[in-house]
């Protein structure tokens, strides 16, 4: 991880983590796992995070995600899959070809809260779309940030309709982009890109259930790069 | 980060309420969305999803007049297509 460059050992994190005992009431230190960045990113920010990844682990198949619900850590482990293609994870990234696909299972309440994507395309996008949806239930369930040609959206599916419901500029280019996305429990949601809110929107119908992330691409577009997802 | 509500409550008292055609069939290749979404993608807007009427193809869309890049604002104002049919905080 970037902010973090001095080398220490998992017993100075979980040290460093039962000094201060009120900021981590609750967790189950003893199902802390060892991914020393991960752990030291979440004490350093002081953030309780559902979902974070930081792709720093090379290994698609065994990544995990550790997720933090209600101020417990879960020893969580909810490798990505392969769907379709050839997705890769390499130099701390999630790569995404084109026509692939990559899910991961996450508990059921992180579908409220904001979802944070660093992305990027490895060429400029001039057809057909990529999706990265944060929370699916099922092709008939789910919401996603859509990567289009003219546009970036916010998109709801509930019941098996598809609702557009924020549009933002166009991320088609090569440059590395900050997505933000945030759903509250009055049905209310916004969207950032690089810091800008695109705009807002109300609809209050709600889906439940086990859920996925599940970044899809379609044929001819360019390859592209995640590399975090944070939810909180 | 500033509640969402905070937001909405800006673009209303500041904004033009707009009404539109509703495209699309609700399927992924070709979702629900109100016409100023392709119109303007870039416009800030609040969509309230009551404000969709599926049976007759129609949308009302708040527009953020703080948001919406001036000249946006003035080409969505006379743009044949969408009806102004509120206009908060003042003429632009």
């Amino acid at each position: 991880m970037a902010i973090f460059t001095q080398t220490v050992t998992a017993q100075q994190i979980l040290d460093a983590l039962t000094t201060d005992s009120t900021k981590w009431a609750g967790a189950n230190i003893a199902n802390l796992t060892k991914d020393v960045s991960t752990l030291f990113y979440l004490q350093k920010t002081d953030k309780q995070y559902f979902i974070y990844d930081d792709f720093d682990d090379t290994d698609l198949y065994d990544r995990a995600i550790y997720p933090v619900i209600y101020d417990t850590i879960r020893n969580g482990k909810y490798p990505y899959r392969a769907i379709a293609g050839s997705p890769s994870i390499s130099s701390g990234k999630l790569i995404i070809p084109a026509d692939a696909e990559v899910k991961s299972q996450i508990p059921e309440p992180t579908q409220y809260g904001v979802w944070e994507l660093s992305y990027r395309n490895q060429s400029t996008l001039t057809t057909n779309v990529i999706y990265l949806n944060v929370f699916e239930i099922d092709s008939n369930n789910r919401f996603r940030i859509s990567i289009g040609t003219s546009s970036t959206t916010v998109d709801f599916t509930h019941s098996g309709t598809d609702d557009t419901l924020i549009t933002g500029s166009a991320s088609t280019d090569t440059n590395n982009h900050i997505f933000k996305l945030k759903r509250d429990r009055n049905g209310n949601w916004e969207f950032w890109k690089d810091g800008s809110s695109q705009g807002t929107a109300t609809n209050t119908n709600t889906i439940s259930g086990d859920g996925f992330i599940h970044f899809e691409s379609f044929p001819s577009v360019p390859t592209c790069e995640i590399d975090y997802i944070r939810g909180w | 980060m500033r509640d969402i509500a905070s937001r909405i409550k800006e673009t209303k008292e500041n904004g033009l309420y707009i009404e539109c055609n509703l495209l699309g069939d609700g399927t992924p290749e070709n979702p629900f969305r109100p016409e100023i979404f392709d119109l303007f993608p870039e416009a800030y807007t609040h969509l309230d999803t009551v404000d969709i009427d599926y049976q007759n193809k129609k949308c009302k869309v708040w527009v953020s007049k703080i948001r919406t890049a001036k000249t946006h604002l003035a080409n969505i104002q006379k743009h044949s297509k969408l009806k102004i049919l509120k206009e908060t905080g003042g003429k632009e």
